[in-house]
């Protein structure tokens, strides 16, 4: 089991305000994140960019030290056994460069399988087989910048598993994958964690795929836990807080305007309005599902001609989370 | 960590050595390149041959011995010469990500500074004995005093070379500027390590700037052993000094590795300097 608690990080950064002239600024990058990770489980850290995401994965994989609080990986010391823990953890990274191009697939893992220093034999089994379960046993050979896209994110995947990490750490993995290799990656991720028992932790800020493949979910911003829970849970939460709505209507009277107002305000939610072909087209977006009021109160003096409740954005669901965590912070 | 050092330096050097020698075109340019500037180097002295500085040269070297001069300088000095290339070319690893990527690993971090620092030292091995044959074809008057005197030649270029390799690599890598190391190590070690003019030539403050490059001391060994037919006794204070320079090299590569990786720990920063 994987138990961090209260994991922070500051980056300091030299900003240049002229040719000699520099100031130092402090970045609270993580502020405080507790998490777990069990075996045979895929933990979800969603967040928007800059939220925190990449620098709690490297603290966890031992890249970067932590400034405060602690973190035990099967009863290992993140700090102190540093060099164990590379042992049983791992981490992927979207992005092709990262591995190196010249070389083939199978001797980009033999360098990262000897750079463990695991057995001759035995790399070239656990070589065999993960060039088989990746998908990439008849291009193993070639080298690696004749590959497609998502061939060098599978061989990616290949390298992060090569120690036979029990604690994997993906970064983005779909990031700026086509939709089909994307979901490929993601059957890929399930299949490591229910046959091969890895305990995974998978960052995203697209809600779906952290809906269909996690367990368990954190959501941060800007260093920061706002919210916890099961995929459900936090789907039906961001679903409550962003709701969205697309009203077509023939007409917007000046009485429709300030009941329609006056309504918003009550519930704290905005709206924005343009004319549109022989019409109006509203755009509402409230922190709460208020459908059947708005269609009660439109219908009362126009005609809606289309009404749509548009789907959850993440974006919204955190800020509003992180407007509600504030709040609750100030009254606590 | 000891028995992380050879599969370290082991999976680095075929690492290296496969993604630079993807084509066989690059085994026929390491051949041409070293014969060019042999020869590029001895008819820049050809033109003053009776002129005021080849009785200049010719005072420190011997008249019948500038060939023999530039040869052996040529081949010391392209043992050193690969490796500020090679280390610039390494430094990617940083800008690219995979350095990231062997801090993952358990690996040995030392061992991965030597395997590549080998790796760039296969080229110069493969110079190294075509010249050696080359000489031995064209020279037949070589004064080697004792097959002990061949070991301490290949021994005072290949140990202080892979120093300067490691160093050469661990510099590059852990810096945002590496424009300015080819500037401060590639041409100076060229003008004053030695290799094509004599040591002994230059005003005090050449030698003082020559004098910390290994090549230097490399090259006067070499040259004792093979021209002059030197034992043991007569080259005691180069031996040394080159020593000296090697474990100062080698201590800055484990100071600078040790420092770089826990300051990107620290800042998330790979670049040192
Ligand atoms: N090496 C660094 N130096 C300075 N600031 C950094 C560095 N890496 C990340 N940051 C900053 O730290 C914050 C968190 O970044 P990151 O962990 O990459 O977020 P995410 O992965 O969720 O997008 C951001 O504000 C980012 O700009
Ligand atoms: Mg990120």
């Amino acid at each position: 089991m994987l138990i961090a608690k209260g994991l922070k990080k500051n980056y300091i950064s030299k900003e240049k305000n002229g040719f000699f002239r520099s100031s130092v600024k402090t970045i609270e990058a993580v502020k405080g994140i507790d998490l777990t990770i069990e075996p045979g489980k895929i933990v979800g850290l969603l967040g928007l960019n800059g939220a925190g995401k990449t620098t709690t994965i490297k603290m966890l994989s031992t890249l970067l030290e932590p400034d405060e609080g602690s973190c035990s990986v099967d009863g290992l010391d993140l700090v102190k056994d540093a060099f164990k823990i590379k042992h049983i953890v791992n981490m992927i990274a979207g992005g092709e460069r990262m591995v190196y191009w010249r070389l083939t697939a199978t001797e980009n893992l033999e360098y990262f399988g000897k750079l463990y220093n695991i057995p001759k034999n035995e790399l070239k089994n656990r070589i065999d087989g993960l060039i088989e379960f990746v998908g990439l046993k008849e291009r193993a050979n070639e080298p690696v910048e004749k590959y497609s896209k998502g061939m060098k994110q599978r061989l990616q995947i290949a390298r992060g598993l090569i120690n036979d990490p029990k604690y994997l750490f993906m970064d983005e993995p779909t990031l700026g994958l086509d939709a089909p290799i994307a979901r490929d990656l993601r059957k890929f991720t399930k299949s490591l964690a229910r046959e091969k028992g890895k305990g995974i932790l998978l960052t995203s800020h697209y809600i779906n795929e952290i809906e269909e493949l996690c367990d368990y979910v954190y959501i941060i911003d800007q260093g920061l836990k706002i919210m916890e829970g099961t995929p459900k849970e936090i789907a039906s939460i961001v679903a409550n807080c962003t709701n969205q709505y697309k009203i077509k209507m023939l007409d917007f009277s000046e009485k429709l305007k300030s009941q329609f107002e006056t309504f918003l305000r009550t519930v704290q939610s905005d709206y924005f309005i343009e004319a549109a072909d022989g019409g109006y087209e509203i755009d509402v977006t409230s922190h709460m599902d208020i459908q059947g009021e708005l269609i009660a109160l439109l219908s009362q003096h126009t005609k809606i001609i289309s009404f749509a409740a548009m789907e959850p954005k993440l974006e919204d669901a955190i800020i509003t989370l992180s407007e509600v965590k504030a709040y609750e912070q100030i009254h606590a | 960590m000891n028995k992380y050092m050879l599969s370290s330096i082991k999976a680095e050097a075929i690492k290296q050595h496969k993604s630079v020698y993807h084509s066989s075109l690059m085994y026929f340019s390491m051949l041409i390149w070293p014969v060019l500037d042999l020869f590029a180097a001895y008819y820049a002295y050809k033109p003053f041959e009776g002129s005021a500085t080849s009785e200049f040269i010719a005072k420190w070297v011997g008249d019948d011995k500038i060939f023999a001069f530039i040869l052996f300088g040529s081949i010391s000095y392209m043992f050193f010469k690969c490796f500020v290339q090679s280390a610039w070319r390494f430094s990617y690893e940083r800008v690219s990500g995979t350095l990231e990527l062997i801090y993952l690993t358990p690996s040995n971090r030392l061992g991965i500074m030597l395997g590549n620092a080998l790796a760039s030292l296969f080229e110069s091995a493969w110079m190294f004995t075509v010249f050696c044959i080359g000489a031995l074809v064209f020279f037949t008057d070589l004064y080697i005093s004792s097959a002990f005197m061949l070991v301490i030649a290949i021994f005072s270029l290949v140990i202080p070379s892979i120093c300067w390799g490691i160093f050469m690599n661990s510099l590059f890598m852990f810096s945002r500027d590496t424009g300015i190391f080819f500037t401060v190590f590639q041409s100076p070690m060229e003008l004053f390590g030695g290799a094509k003019i004599p040591y002994p030539a230059f005003p005090i403050w050449a030698k003082l700037a020559g004098g910390i490059f290994p090549l230097t001391w490399s090259a006067n060994i070499v040259r004792k052993i093979f021209m002059h037919g030197v034992a043991l006794n007569d080259i005691q204070i180069e031996l040394l000094l080159l020593s000296l320079i090697c474990i100062g090299l080698f201590l800055l590569t484990l100071l600078l590795l040790k420092k770089s990786e826990a300051y990107a720990r620290k800042t998330g920063n790979m670049a040192l300097f």
